[in-house]
């Protein structure tokens, strides 16, 4: 797959997608070893940067490093590698750098292990800085940038170190970077593991632990440390060697310029004038704790197998903080210790790091003069060495190879490939595998022809799965100012219905009045519903609870009765938990249905069903939402956080209040009023009479009574209506009398109550669990030896024991007669003991 | 040709019998046609061998199930044997794959169901469970009383 390299003049301007590379849509990977966040295509790309330090400015173009896929990575493009003034070199004087001074495009900048710095790289794209050539007579005219790499006359693109090679600075004012994201499909990794033997280092406290590279061999040179593959690991020894570090070799698909196609190391720099710890040149006061392999002025780029576990403060130090800056720090100045101790961490500049992290950049600022003890993993041992090696090189997602000739010559099918495997969510998991144990592997469709050939498109969840959890709406108050709701006990009630019997009615003296106070010529009509709820309402009102008491009004006639004005309109009350245990085990046929089953009482709703494939093994509560303006509610099943089912009930007892209807309510009154003026005591005991003779209910519904039989003033006025209407020959007192009788009187009677047996029920949630029990002559240890236990496991006979019978059995590997092999699948589908 | 002959309480379905030896190898000769599955052998007459219910030939490499002998005229014994390959192959078929479907060292039942598993079908166990709290006026705690504030007016 041939790579992009277009340069794109704005930060926020998006790479073109190379429609081949879409083929290519790569997986999300994890850098880290943990979940990855990064999804998109990987595409190859060379940009550089030109800065030039000397002259105290960076000559630093952003707009050359397109990179941008997104918004947020267009935040690489200014971050500079380098501190902005001269001055900022100097030690003493340097200020100290934030994050945002932080560049993660220098060569030896992979990928970031902080959350701030995840942020801030590329997301999306496999990159790697590999390094900077510093090569050539000219600086790229960064306002021209050429094309690069160049292209064939096929225009096909050359490798980045061709690229390189023509672009230029030959002292340290001019610097160019490549800097490549490399395609995976085309890319091979392979690592170089150095080790610096003995006559190198000195014990430090002669603890054969501790030790310090001795101060006449540094710097290194390269010919001081003895280069591995990983298929060579086992040369080292681990009693005269010190194993520091490892460099992380790629090798990707280019075009020669020949026009063949070649895998390449695109990190170009092999050999090493001399090797030197925690440096970066060029940036003199800032070290890290990776090593640096160099040629000439071109560093490398190396992992350090380890990582700063402490710092021996001296000088100006500042304690344990490594956020300030040292100088160049020699190797003799660095403590390595072969042990694992528990009481060191690894510490990054912005917090601890895992050691399992492949990325150890950091530009731990340490303070000059500070030694640093540094852990190295020789107590691993080889193996151990090798593993971490290929994990750290099998989260990158790249083929692993180990050994340079191979990564350069072989296929993928060669017995030194090996694939690094992606959990579900096309995330690396730093595992790995041969290439024939990996054909079912779903990155496996990169093969040696995998930039031409694969087309692999992973199947992504476009879910975005929660943590399970349901979320109820938090109810606000809700101001209905149309009607007035209130909270009253027993006590407010009684009052307020003594205040509608006797104040309210006395001050009655016509329906007019009645109909200018209440709309209605019933007081009692303005009562739209009186319920009871099981509990009290005010304390389970979230923003009802205690508010100041709000004097009952009544259509605009205020009653004097104080009770609490009720806000919400909405509660949920918490009905409790309990955990549906697996008796007989979670794995176990017995705990589920049909064999086992339960059944959860709900008080107001009923019962529902507990569903043990559901439920089993986790706890099971209820909420009840109750609509305070209706007294239903719906009760809310969950299994630990979420909502998995509900019911639906009634928790408030609506008191009926049944209106008598008028028909014609203006002729009802000129007719009956002047009756009605003589007449109102009696109509009022009557009906006042009524209701008290025909209580149903006990004291525990307050002092209100409810009346069995409601009347029905529809009825009744259709009554009066036909007679007015058929008896036209009554007199008018009779008919008055005759229609006071029936007229509508400003007072309800009250219905039947309701739902009291649900009130009489349990009052709490109940779960009934049915399971079955086993007959008596059961033995568990006597049954397993007589007839096993049913499953349905497949692996060899020696994993099984006791008595055992198959289903299938493959007996290829056994050398007998046809006669032999029906005899011995004959016994082991009918059983054997093993 | 040499044979053993052992004595087993041990079932034909058992893959790792122990035999108890009757007697040392014995030398014999096949009078008869003797295939290596289902070889007769005669031996001289000795009343140690009537007890023999399993053998070895070592000619065949084989381990045998012994019919009850027949005693010959001539001082003879008959031994009729039938090969035991669960046996004789039994370190091949440890290493071969298979899937089980009734194993006694799964343990205990599975999650898969055993119809011969004996649930009583008559009886179930009931248990219940009173959740940990309830919002609702009960006999314990709270009691309504006059102050309880659980009446909702509703009004225009």
């Amino acid at each position: 797959m041939l790579i992009n390299t277009e340069f794109y003049g704005t930060e926020s301007e998006q790479i073109p997608i190379d429609s081949r590379r879409t083929a290519l849509k790569t997986p999300k990977w994890s850098r880290h070893g943990e979940s990855g966040v990064y999804d998109g295509s990987i595409y190859a790309l060379n940009k550089y940067y030109n800065q030039n330090a000397s002259s105290g400015t960076v000559n630093l173009d952003p707009s050359i490093i397109p990179w941008c896929i997104n918004s947020e990575s267009v935040i690489l493009n200014r971050k500079y590698a380098f501190p902005y003034t001269n001055s900022d070199y100097n030690g003493g004087t340097q200020s100290t750098p934030t994050d945002n001074d932080y560049s993660i495009l220098s060569s030896r900048d992979w990928f970031c292990d902080s959350e701030d710095a995840i942020v801030k790289s590329a997301k999306g794209y496999q990159f790697m800085i590999v390094g900077y050539s510093n090569i050539g007579t000219s600086d790229i005219d960064s306002d021209n940038p050429p094309d690069s790499p160049p292209r064939n006359t096929y225009n096909q693109r050359y490798s980045p170190y061709d690229f390189a090679s023509q672009f230029l600075g030959t002292t340290e004012s001019k610097r160019t970077r490549i800097i490549c994201a490399f395609d995976y499909s085309d890319t091979v990794t392979t690592a170089k593991i150095a080790c610096v033997n003995k006559d190198k280092y000195e014990n430090l406290f002669n603890d054969d632990d501790t030790y310090k590279f001795k101060s006449t061999n540094y710097p290194f040179k390269s010919t001081d440390i003895t280069f591995y593959d990983i298929q060579d690991i086992n040369n080292i020894d681990l009693s005269t060697q010190l194993v520091i570090g490892f460099q992380v070799k790629l090798y990707s698909g280019y075009y020669s310029s020949n026009y063949k196609r070649v895998y390449l190391n695109i990190v170009p720099f092999d050999g090493y004038n001399s090797i030197e710890f925690n440096n970066i040149p060029s940036r003199k006061d800032y070290t890290t704790n990776l090593l640096y392999g160099w040629s000439g002025d071109s560093p490398a780029n190396w992992f350090s197998i380890g990582g700063i576990l402490y710092k021996f403060n001296w000088g100006t130090g500042t304690g344990d903080n490594l956020d300030v800056y040292i100088g160049k720090e020699y190797a003799n100045n660095i403590y390595y210790t072969k042990e694992a101790n528990n009481s060191y961490a690894f510490k990054t500049v912005s917090g601890d790091c895992l050691n399992s992290k492949f990325i150890y950049k950091q530009y731990p600022r340490a303070q000059r003069q500070m030694t640093i003890l540094f852990k190295t993993y020789n107590d691993l041992g080889l193996d151990g060495i090798r593993n971490f090696i290929m994990q750290q090189l099998a989260y990158l997602g790249f083929w692993i190879v180990d050994n340079d000739t191979d990564a350069k010559q072989k296929t993928v099918k060669d017995n030194h490939f090996y694939l690094p495997l992606f959990d579900d969510n096309s995330v690396t998991t730093g595992q790995y595998k041969r290439y024939d144990e990996a054909q079912n592997e779903k990155n496996f469709a990169w093969n040696e022809n995998i930039f031409e050939q694969a087309n692999y498109t992973p199947v992504s969840d476009p879910n975005n799965y929660d943590d399970n959890t349901t979320h109820l709406n938090t109810i606000t108050a809700i101001y209905d100012r149309f009607t007035n709701e209130y909270v009253l006990n027993g006590t407010q009630l009684l009052q307020l219905k003594n205040e509608l019997y006797t104040t309210i009615a006395s001050d009655v003296d016509s329906s007019f009045w009645s109909e200018q106070k209440f709309l209605t010529n019933n007081p009692l009509d303005v009562v739209k519903s009186l319920t009871f709820y099981p509990f009290d309402v005010a304390n389970a009102a979230p923003n009802t609870g205690t508010l100041d008491f709000d004097e009952i009004v009544l259509g605009t006639v205020n009653t004097g009765v104080n009770a609490t004005g009720l806000i919400d309109g909405v509660i949920v009350l918490n009905c409790g938990s309990c955990t549906y245990f697996p008796y007989y085990g979670v794995d176990d046929f017995r705990s589920y249905a049909p064999y086992s089953s339960a059944e959860l009482h709900i008080p107001y709703c009923g019962s529902i069903d507990i569903p043990p494939e559901l439920f089993l093994n986790h706890t099971i509560s209820v909420k009840m939402i109750v609509d305070l303006k209706t007294g239903s509610c719906l009760a809310l099943i969950y299994r630990d956080n979420m909502v998995v089912d509900s019911i639906g009930g009634t928790v408030g007892f609506t008191v009926p209040i049944s209106g008598i209807e008028r028909e014609t309510l203006a002729a009802a009154e000129r007719s009956a009023l002047s009756q009605y003026k003589t007449a109102r005591n009696t109509a009022i005991a009557n009906v006042a009479g009524f209701a008290f003779e025909n209580k149903q209910l006990t004291s525990n519904l307050g002092n209100f009574g409810i009346v069995g039989a409601a009347m029905s003033g529809g009825q009744l006025l259709k009554s009066a209506g036909q007679v007015a209407n058929t008896v036209n020959s009554l007199r008018n007192v009779e008919d008055a009398q005759y229609n006071l009788q029936h007229i509508e009187t400003p007072f309800r009677t009250i219905g039947t109550a309701t739902q009291m047996t649900s009130f009489a029920n349990e009052q709490s949630c109940r779960l009934i669990i049915k399971r079955p029990i086993m007959l008596d002559s059961y033995s568990q240890s006597d049954f397993g030896h007589c007839y096993g236990f049913a499953t349905n496991r497949t692996g060899t006979v020696s994993d099984f024991s006791g008595y055992t019978q198959f289903a299938a059995i493959d007996l290829s590997g056994v050398e007998c007669s046809e006669t032999e092999k029906a005899q011995i699948k004959s016994l082991m589908l009918s059983g054997v003991r093993l | 040709m040499n044979v053993t002959l052992y004595k087993t309480s041990n079932d034909i379905n058992v893959m790792n019998k122990t035999l108890t030896a009757i007697t040392n190898p014995i030398a014999c000769a096949p009078t008869i046609d003797c295939n290596a599955e289902t070889p007769s052998i005669i031996l001289a007459y000795n009343s140690a061998y009537l007890n023999c219910n399993y053998a070895y030939i070592d000619t065949f490499n084989k381990y045998y199930f012994v019919a009850p002998p027949t005693v010959q005229s001539g001082q003879r014994i008959k031994l009729d044997l039938t090969v035991d390959a669960l046996y004789t192959y039994r370190e091949s078929i440890k290493n071969c794959k298979g899937l089980a479907v009734r194993s006694e060292s799964e343990g205990k039942p599975t999650a898969v169901v055993d119809k011969m598993l004996p649930i009583n079908p008559n009886r179930e166990e009931m248990l219940s469970i009173l959740f940990d709290r309830s919002p609702f006026f009960d006999g314990t705690s709270p009691t309504i009383t006059q102050t309880a504030r659980c009446w909702v007016l509703q009004t225009m």
